[in-house]
């Protein structure tokens, strides 16, 4: 197993790990987001380094597709995160999940 | 024409983007429109696959493992069905449900581009036969329901909203890298390559266990069902039932790809009586607090996570026998659908006949929604297992007697009488008298749709002969 793809995986898991650990304890919103991302980051990496693990001519093309495709969702996701956080702002004037009202009201049925 | 696969998705997202350009009424015509094509398309492939075995569609002609291949057996056939009816009684009740359909259903904005997406992300989702694939539905269908969920529009739906969207776009992340880990290892996205593939070992283990436990957040097994009973409770109550009966199930469905065919025989048999001990304690736990919720929709809300502990008893049974399993645990899946359905969407009705969601303001309703009324009680009687529509807890409790495993019998029983309990708290204030007494025809009309549902759900019984059958139709490696 090449040298490189050692580190690449290495960084990859601890990324991961570093992430998942910041979305687990921080309680502000741009916080967790952002710990989404870095998540993200390492399963990218990690798939790029398994691009190059049989050391061959040509780089194994799937992964990288896996990756393209992958940023295009977290982006997705993390806009959809962003909005509803900012509503939540608006709404709320607090910036964690825990600044809403305890109790939920009721549905606002919509009438005809 | 095997195309019919891809119908099954494409009629809807093409629906989706008309619900998205266009207004009023317009809209809510071309979104029936889209639900009965979607209702024929599924027909025509479930005819297909009875008359032919299962249909495999390599999408664009590349097949595996370079391409995506759909495959569409027994199990998919009766997800895509149940899918089906679910969503076209969804559809039929909003058009109601968001205002007059007449005014073209003013209140309603996205909710039927959003609706359709996520029809088109779950029938997707289970004619899928690639893991990358599935991890990109699974994001799909997630953004599709925290969008729907969110359209509740007070502080507690968005708060919750986000939630959701939080915690399973984690567990989704968690889901891709041990998918990213299989395919370090067999160099196949494939689902039938990697079961060729007899994945064991450190590394495969490893992604069993990571996309295992994204799938049971996904599926809100307990402990990590904490998300759902306030998503399902704050959101509208057509959104509610389609999250309910069907979203849940299809991180359900993922797992139960992985386990019972990828990484069949590689399982510890000590794998499986945890999945079952903790649904365990999802039954008893859910129907314990459904039991002492004030509130309708967060009682029928812990009531979904009560019952999807008992589509995780089945897993220690998969040593033996893996297609009695399957058999019981999807007989489950269709039976909960239909029923949890009917309860949300009576639960609708009576929200708008009350103008309340609290339990003790919904006196005098049965007067007023009779059909509603009637929907929750027979809805809650599928799920406590009393016949005819309770076929599938039966079926359950013999198969994990069969199977010698005492314990998980035993929670399946104190399970039924707690769903007997809750259905109980949940109505027993519709028949006493007090409360707003001016008619509502709305509410009458939502609740008959809400009782076609409920009677689907005891005509499940009868059907479920040919449901057997069906699942039959394998992929035979």
């Amino acid at each position: 197993m090449p040298e490189a793809f050692r580190i690449y995986a290495v960084v990859a898991v601890v990324l991961f790990a570093l992430g998942f650990r910041a979305f687990v304890a921080y309680a502000h919103l741009l916080r967790k987001v952002m710990a989404i991302n870095v998540m993200s980051s390492g399963v990218f990496l990690l798939l790029i380094g398994i691009a190059r693990r049989d050391a061959e001519e040509h780089p194994d093309p799937v992964p990288h597709a896996m990756v393209l495709t992958g940023i295009v969702v977290a982006v997705a996701i993390s806009v959809l995160a962003l909005t509803l956080a900012r509503r939540i702002h608006s709404e709320t004037g607090g910036t964690t999940l825990f600044d809403a009202e305890e109790e939920p009201q009721d549905e606002e049925v919509p009438d005809e | 024409m095997n195309a019919s696969v891809v119908g099954v998705f494409l009629i809807p997202t093409i629906g989706a983007l008309w619900a998205f350009v266009t207004t009023g009424r317009t809209r809510v015509c071309g979104a029936l429109l889209t639900a009965l094509a979607v209702v024929a398309t599924v027909a025509l492939t479930v005819w297909q696959v009875l008359k032919e075995g299962v249909l495999v569609y390599p999408v664009g002609g590349w097949s595996a493992p370079l391409g995506i291949e759909l495959r569409c057996d027994g199990f998919s056939v009766l997800m895509l069905g149940l899918t089906a009816v679910v969503g076209l009684a969804t559809t039929v009740y909003s058009t109601v449900y968001f205002g007059s359909a007449r005014e073209g259903a003013e209140g309603s904005g996205l909710f039927w581009s959003l609706w359709l997406f996520l029809w088109a992300g779950l029938n997707c989702i289970f004619v899928s036969g690639d893991t990358f694939n599935l991890y990109l539905l699974l994001e799909f269908t997630l953004l599709a329901s925290v969008a729907l969920a969110s359209l509740g529009g007070s502080q507690a739906a968005l708060v919750s909203a986000l939630r959701y969207l939080l915690v399973a776009t984690v567990a989704a992340l968690f889901y891709l890298l041990g998918v990213t880990l299989l395919y370090a290892e067999y160099s196949t996205l494939d689902l039938g390559g990697l079961r060729a593939a007899n994945p064991s070992g450190f590394v495969s283990m490893g992604a069993l266990v990571l996309i295992v436990g994204a799938l049971c957040l996904k599926s809100a097994l307990f402990p990590l069902h904490f998300w759902l009973p306030a998503a399902h409770s704050t959101a509208p109550a057509p959104v509610s039932a389609v999250l309910s009966a069907l979203v849940v199930k299809a991180g359900f469905y993922v797992l139960v790809r992985f386990w019972f065919e990828v990484f069949e025989g590689a399982v510890a048999a000590w794998a499986g009586q945890l999945l079952a001990a903790l649904g365990a304690v999802a039954i008893l736990w859910g129907s314990w607090t459904a039991i002492r919720q004030t509130r309708l929709k967060m009682l029928i809300a812990y009531s979904t996570v009560a019952q999807v502990g008992y589509l995780f008893l089945v897993f220690p049974l998969v040593a033996q026998s893996s297609h009695i399993a399957l058999t019981a645990s999807t007989y489950h899946v269709l039976s909960h659908g239909l029923a949890k359905t009917a309860m949300f969407l009576a639960a609708g009705a009576l929200l708008k006949s009350a103008h309340s969601d609290e339990l003790e303001r919904t006196r005098g309703t049965f007067r007023k929604a009779p059909g509603a009324v009637i929907a929750l009680m027979i809805g809650g009687a599928c799920l406590v297992g009393a016949l005819p529509g309770g076929g599938a807890k039966g079926k359950l409790l013999s198969a994990v007697l069969d199977a010698g495993q005492w314990s998980w019998a035993a929670a399946i029983l104190a399970g039924m009488a707690l769903a007997a309990a809750y259905t109980f708290v949940a109505v027993r204030y519709c028949f006493r008298s007090g409360g707003d007494e001016t008619p509502d025809p709305s509410s009458r009309w939502l609740g008959g749709t809400a009782l076609a549902v409920a009677l689907a759900a005891v005509a499940l019984s009868f059907l479920s002969g040919p449901i057997l059958e069906v699942l039959k139709i394998q992929l035979q490696k």
